[in-house]
């Protein structure tokens, strides 16, 4: 009961620094845009790389969303909910077009050299686990893999994955569920690029 | 993970996808540019915007006055004719009250002699 309590005073404390920060940028104030770009541009980022399974491509959508979100906060409502739950719906709809609009690619592989300078093999290996979750995720339909990695990557409750799906809870249990047991199959796939000993 | 194996458990779950996720930091410069393309449609400041989308009005009697008589551009035309006006009232009477007498009578209207019989062409005739 006192740790829900405490969650819910954090997510009241973020609430109000996003919306402060939203004002600030509003009213001109000359370091809100950095401020603004440190404070989402990494979960953007991150998000989109999620959903488009390109670096390339998450760019693009990460960076569109963040040119919304500047558009969007001189009339902010706290009222519309979290920033970062706007963000990501913002980033489902732009990754969702991207998607129509073009379709999926096989993914890149990754062009690290193993240039003998110290952590390039490590570089290397993360960027080949990287490139197996986007293979695995990339293999569950769109709404499946939303909401996945919404529950499952990003950390949110069912009823905030509900908010921002604009779906009911007890479509989201069973879009995750389904889409875990999917992306348990696909990853068991990935064993060798994901650094299991294959036995 | 052994092959074959399947992870119907959570942790196995959870730890597979955290070991999946390998670098998820935006590449370099891509703050900056987003940073850079807000700043760039960034509202200007409230204090200075405000200025400039409503100047305030002068009020007063004197500002009604220079209003009426078309601003600055009014009130300049209506001081260089004052100045003109007083210039040649006190610089020099005598010379332009010679010069409109030695300039004679002008005949607005030259035909009225003639009418009421005052007129040389009358006393010619009879």
């Amino acid at each position: 009961m006192v740790q829900a309590a405490d969650t819910e005073r954090t997510a009241e404390a973020s609430a109000g620094a996003d919306e402060a920060l939203l004002r600030a940028y509003g009213a001109g104030d000359p370091g809100a845009a950095q401020a603004i770009a440190e404070r989402y541009g990494p979960t953007a980022f991150r998000f989109a790389l999620r959903l488009t399974s390109s670096r390339a491509d998450a760019e693009d959508v990460a960076q569109e969303a963040m040119i919304r979100l500047y558009r969007a906060a001189p009339g902010w409502r706290p009222e519309g909910g979290q920033v970062t739950s706007w963000l990501y719906r913002v980033i489902a709809n732009l990754a969702t077009d991207l998607a129509r609009r073009r379709p999926a690619e096989p993914i890149e592989a990754a062009l690290v050299l193993a240039d003998g300078t110290p952590g390039a093999e490590a570089r290397l290996m993360a960027r080949d686990r990287e490139d197996a979750l986007s293979r695995a995720l990339a293999q569950l339909p769109d709404r499946q893999r939303l909401a996945v990695v919404l529950r499952h990557i990003e950390g949110l409750t069912n009823p905030e994955i509900a908010a921002i799906m604009e779906i009911g809870t007890e479509a989201v249990e069973s879009l995750t569920a389904r889409g875990k047991r999917a992306l348990t199959e696909a990853l068991a796939g990935e064993r060798q690029a994901l650094g299991y000993a294959e036995g | 993970m052994r092959k074959g194996e399947r992870m119907s458990d959570e942790s196995d779950f959870d730890l597979m996808l955290a070991r999946a996720r390998g670098d998820e930091s935006p590449p370099p410069g891509f703050l900056a540019r987003v940073a850079a393309a807000g700043a760039a449609i960034q509202p200007a400041p409230e204090a200075v915007t405000a200025a400039i989308a409503q100047p305030r009005p002068a009020s007063g009697f004197w500002a009604e006055i220079a209003r009426a008589i078309g601003g600055w551009r009014g009130a300049g035309g209506l001081v260089t004719a004052t100045l003109a006006g007083a210039w040649i009232g006190l610089a020099d009477p005598g010379g332009l009250l010679m010069a409109a007498a030695s300039a004679g009578t002008v005949e607005l209207m030259p035909g009225t002699g003639d009418m009421f019989g005052t007129g040389d062409g009358a006393e010619a005739g009879g």
